[in-house]
């Protein structure tokens, strides 16, 4: 096999070179809200250090041309890190200069207070040509069959250095930053908001998209109608999904509680009849009626199940945020870490660490089985403490004065923003369960069959490990757009990273638009490599190379 | 042993797949069911084990009507293998020999070594194969353990629905020659559904043809290949069923024990009256050990009157002999190519035990052609 230059690593150097050398590398500004002025490679009087980063854009090119592709790679991968790292070191070494000179640069005249400097186009690409360099070295040593997790280790080296190197204040001039620090706690706080509105719509969704893919995997004229709706769903744009919810769950919040659960309880026994009717009845209606009567049986389990979720994931929400975010309760939520840590350390012990004796071995599985149901009952002991306090079911006077938007439901804030997201997670959970399950081989369930499973077992032992993976890339497609679509929440006060973004854009602020932005990146990152870790982990080594996410 | 009683399979669409088949299959004997696509064979073995349910009539397992067990638990005692393998791609080797003894709460211990000894019976070395995924074997090595994995809980019963199908025909007539070695210590009653009439004819002790949902003859092979009872079982054990008929006898049953026969020590007259006595036209010669050496004709003595070394013609036994263990078919192959009218039939060490002759070949083919014409 000949060995041909690696394309990628020469597209990544051109992208570097070409942005160093064509576009500034940072802007000055005097403060927030003014224009700054560019700098790019030329005019900075020939400051070593940009020579210098200019100079190493253009070594991947050369190096891509090398025949041996281990050498190549690890010198790619080296060369990627280094990029990303110089990109935003050596600027921001030079930015010390301009910031402390930046009457000179800027004219008397400029209203110089928290004076910055922006990250801009030529930065940007360095960062991007560093990033698609890195990523062709990586190719590179998993062609020539290096190991995976030594791989991983050179794909992390860089950001890890980075990591520090912030921590440590090195990047403390760039304009992001600066707005970190004046805006460091609400930062945290929105950040905090922003990942429970996606934590907990995740999982709300995880459990009905699950369940509903799982139903139209199981029944073919079901499917569709599932399938169209889920799909309908994600065609209506966020902005406006928000607003249809606002109005119906304004009146849900002012009715009284106790009405509601009687609604709520006479439409799911409705509802329950109405499914129980249906599956009694469906073999012996012609074909049409039977899907009109599946739409109708559709339609009435979705009024409770609608309520149920609003209502639940709203009060959830909210008892979380007070659970986890007072001091208060403080004792219980380290005990549920603790417990959930515990728990996955003895499972990881049992399954990687072989523990061959039978004795130990049921122990530990009994043990980390017990730390998941303490933490499950903690959880619940904190969700009822929560919210037994006066800042939420602690303040109304008497059962039938509690009204629905006492549970954390209302037009405006976070519930409009917890069902919405629920919704977008759907389609993705959905179209991956039943495509997972759709996939697997009827063969290896007929002999599942053959052999004496029962249909419980055949699920759990062979449909689901196979479909598992499949199911978890819709958990991560899912996870990383709520990330995306939670930033619009805010329109309707749910908060979060939002916040910053609609403030900067309100102020022409570029610097707090990344400040919101650049955290929600970070967060969806985070979490798809979480669960892509967590999918790893749990994916049998028999089917984890068959398949590409 | 399974019985099958006036069984009939209607599907929801009104298609008839089994129309009123009754036969038993004996117990540890293999019985293939074989006939063209939709025939109902597939259905018929299905049925068995409950994977398909009966229409009308019914099927003894071992005396009870299969319906008197509850589903999982009959289809827990009977062996299940198929053409896709249908291996647990999620599980390792060990873990999908284990299913049906884990299924039937089997202590740990007694799965690892029922699994090791499967393992072995099948020609997996354990301790290599144990923690393997399905991926990492190849094609025939997951055929195997398709097979193993059947065997799993030692069930008395086996229903194999194409399990050589998938493979390639050399590895399929290794695993062929395997399975009927590890039947003959087994001795389980097999169901074998395949399309394939030389695979039919090689594995079972009794081959039932099916025709759109219809026993058409249930037989012996060697009886179906010698009195096809009508045109379409002649159509579909094909025009050399002749040929596939040999391929079922062996050398050691048809042979001539008799054979005229000298010593490489002996004189050119001692062969001659052997010759002459037999009243055929050459004798075989072997040596002290009575490996065959050669044979002399009539004319090589004519020629070389004085010694029998110089008259005979020298051959070396594995090149001019056929084994007493090869099929009729074999020696038939060896007599046209080497264009002998007679062959020797030797052991394993070259021995001359007997000779078969082309004549005899053409008269047993003979006969059951001339008995199969009559009967249609």
């Amino acid at each position: 096999m000949s060995v041909i230059p690696n394309r990628i690593a020469m597209l990544g150097s051109s992208v570097a070179a070409l942005g160093f050398f064509f576009l500034p590398i940072v802007a000055l500004k005097p403060n927030r809200l003014a224009a700054g002025v560019p700098f790019n490679l030329l005019q900075l009087q020939g400051d070593y250090r940009y020579i210098l980063l200019f100079a190493l854009a253009l070594v991947p090119f050369m190096v891509a041309f090398r025949k041996d592709v281990t050498t190549r790679g690890w010198l790619l991968v080296a060369l990627g890190n280094l990029l990303l790292l110089l990109t935003l070191l050596l600027p921001a070494m030079a930015a010390t200069h301009l910031l402390a000179n930046a009457t000179q640069y800027l004219g008397e005249n400029a209203f110089v207070r928290n004076p910055r400097v922006l990250p801009t186009g030529g930065l940007a690409l360095g960062l991007a040509g560093g990033y698609v360099t890195l990523f062709a070295g990586l190719r590179d040593l998993e062609r020539s069959g290096v190991q995976a997790w030594i791989r991983a280790i050179g794909a992390w080296a860089g950001v890890a250095v980075i990591a520090v190197l912030l921590a440590t204040g090195a990047f403390n001039v760039y304009s992001v930053m600066v707005e970190f620090h004046t805006n460091g706690a609400a930062l945290q706080q929105k950040f905090v908001e922003h990942l429970m509105f996606v934590l907990v719509s995740l999982v709300v969704g995880f459990i009905v998209g699950v369940g509903l893919g799982l139903w139209a995997s199981r029944d073919e004229r079901v499917s569709n109608v599932i399938l169209y709706a889920v799909g309908i769903i994600q065609t209506i744009p966020s902005l406006a999904l928000f607003g249809v919810l606002l109005v119906p769950l304004a009146r849900l919040g002012d009715a009284h509680f106790l009405p509601v659960a009687l609604f709520f309880a006479v439409s799911a026994v409705l509802a329950i009849a109405v499914g129980l009717g249906y599956r009694a009845l469906a073999g012996r209606l012609p074909s049409r009626l039977q899907t009109a009567s599946l739409i109708v049986a559709a339609l009435v389990a979705a009024v409770p199940l609608t309520l149920f979720t609003g209502v639940f994931v709203s009060f959830v929400y909210r008892a979380a945020r007070i659970g986890f975010g007072g001091g208060a309760m403080s004792g219980l939520d380290n005990g549920i870490l603790a417990l959930v840590l515990a728990g996955l350390g003895l499972w990881v012990l049992r399954r990687w660490v072989f523990v061959r004796d039978g004795v130990v071995r049921s122990l530990v599985r009994w043990a980390y089985l017990l730390a998941y149901a303490a933490t499950g009952v903690l959880f619940v002991v904190l969700m009822v403490r929560a919210a037994a306090t006066d800042q939420f079911l602690g303040a109304v006077p008497s059962l039938s004065a509690l009204t629905v938007r006492d549970l954390g439901v209302s037009g405006i804030g976070v519930a409009p923003a917890l069902v919405a997201l629920t919704l977008y997670s759907l389609l993705p959970l959905v179209r991956n369960t039943y495509a997972g399950l759709k996939n697997v081989d009827n063969a290896i369930i007929d002999s599942g069959r053959g052999m004496g499973m029962t249909p419980a077992q055949i699920f759990f032992q062979i449909e689901l490990p196979l479909a598992f993976p499949v199911i978890m890339a819709g958990v991560r497609n899912a996870g990383v757009a709520l990330v995306g679509i939670g930033t619009v929440a805010t329109v309707i006060g749910a908060g979060g990273l939002g916040d910053f973004v609609i403030q900067g854009i309100v102020n022409t602020s570029i610097d707090l638009i990344l400040l919101g932005a650049l955290p929600a990146i970070a967060l969806a990152m985070v979490l798809d490599a979480l669960l892509r870790f967590a999918e790893g982990l749990l994916t049998s080594p028999g089917i984890r190379h068959a398949q590409n996410s | 042993m399974i019985e099958f009683q006036n069984v009939v399979k209607q599907f929801p669409d009104g298609f008839r797949a089994v129309n009123g088949l009754s036969l038993t299959v004996h117990d540890g004997e293999i019985t293939v069911f074989i006939g063209p696509s939709g025939c109902g064979k597939t259905t018929s073995m299905r049925m068995v084990n409950r994977l398909l349910s009966i229409t009308e009539g019914r099927i003894l397992v071992e005396g009870r009507d299969n319906r008197d067990y509850p589903a999982e638990e009959l289809r827990r005692k009977i062996g299940y293998a198929i053409q896709q393998i249908g291996l647990f791609p999620h599980m390792t080797v060990l873990q999908n020999i284990a299913v049906v003894p884990r299924l039937l709460g089997w202590e740990e211990d007694r799965i690892r070594k029922r699994v090791d000894e499967l393992l072995e019976l099948v020609g997996l070395d354990p301790d290599v194969n144990r923690d393997k995924y399905p991926r990492q074997l190849s094609g025939g090595q997951q055929q195997r353990v398709g097979v193993a994995r059947a065997l799993g809980a030692d069930p008395p019963i086996m229903l194999m629905d194409e399990p050589f199908g998938a493979i390639d025909p050399i590895t399929r007539e290794v695993l062929q020659d395997e399975f009927l070695e590890i039947q003959k210590r087994i001795s389980k009653t097999i169901i074998f559904v395949t399309h394939d009439i030389d695979e039919a004819i090689k594995m079972g002790d009794r081959i039932a043809i099916l025709k759109d949902g219809s026993l058409v003859q249930y037989d012996t092979p060697d009886t179906l290949l010698a009195k096809p009872k009508n045109r379409f079982v002649r159509d579909f054990v094909g025009a050399d069923r002749q040929l596939k008929r040999l391929g079922l006898l062996r050398v050691r049953e048809l042979m001539t024990r008799d054979t005229p026969n000298v010593s490489l020590r002996a004189s050119t007259d001692d062969a001659r009256r052997a010759i002459e006595a037999a009243a055929v036209k050459s004798a075989f010669v072997v040596d002290e050990d009575g490996v065959l050496k050669g044979w002399v004709d009539r004319e090589g003595l004519r020629e070389n009157p004085d010694s029998l070394l110089d008259a005979m013609n020298e051959g070396d036994f594995r090149e001019i002999g056929v084994r007493q263990s090869a099929t009729a078919r074999e020696a038939l192959s060896a007599m046209v190519a080497r264009g002998f009218r007679i062959t020797p039939v030797v052991d394993e060490r070259g021995a001359l035990v007997g000779s078969i002759t082309l004549r005899a070949l053409q008269e047993l083919a003979d006969q059951g052609w001339v008995e199969g014409e009559q009967a249609s």
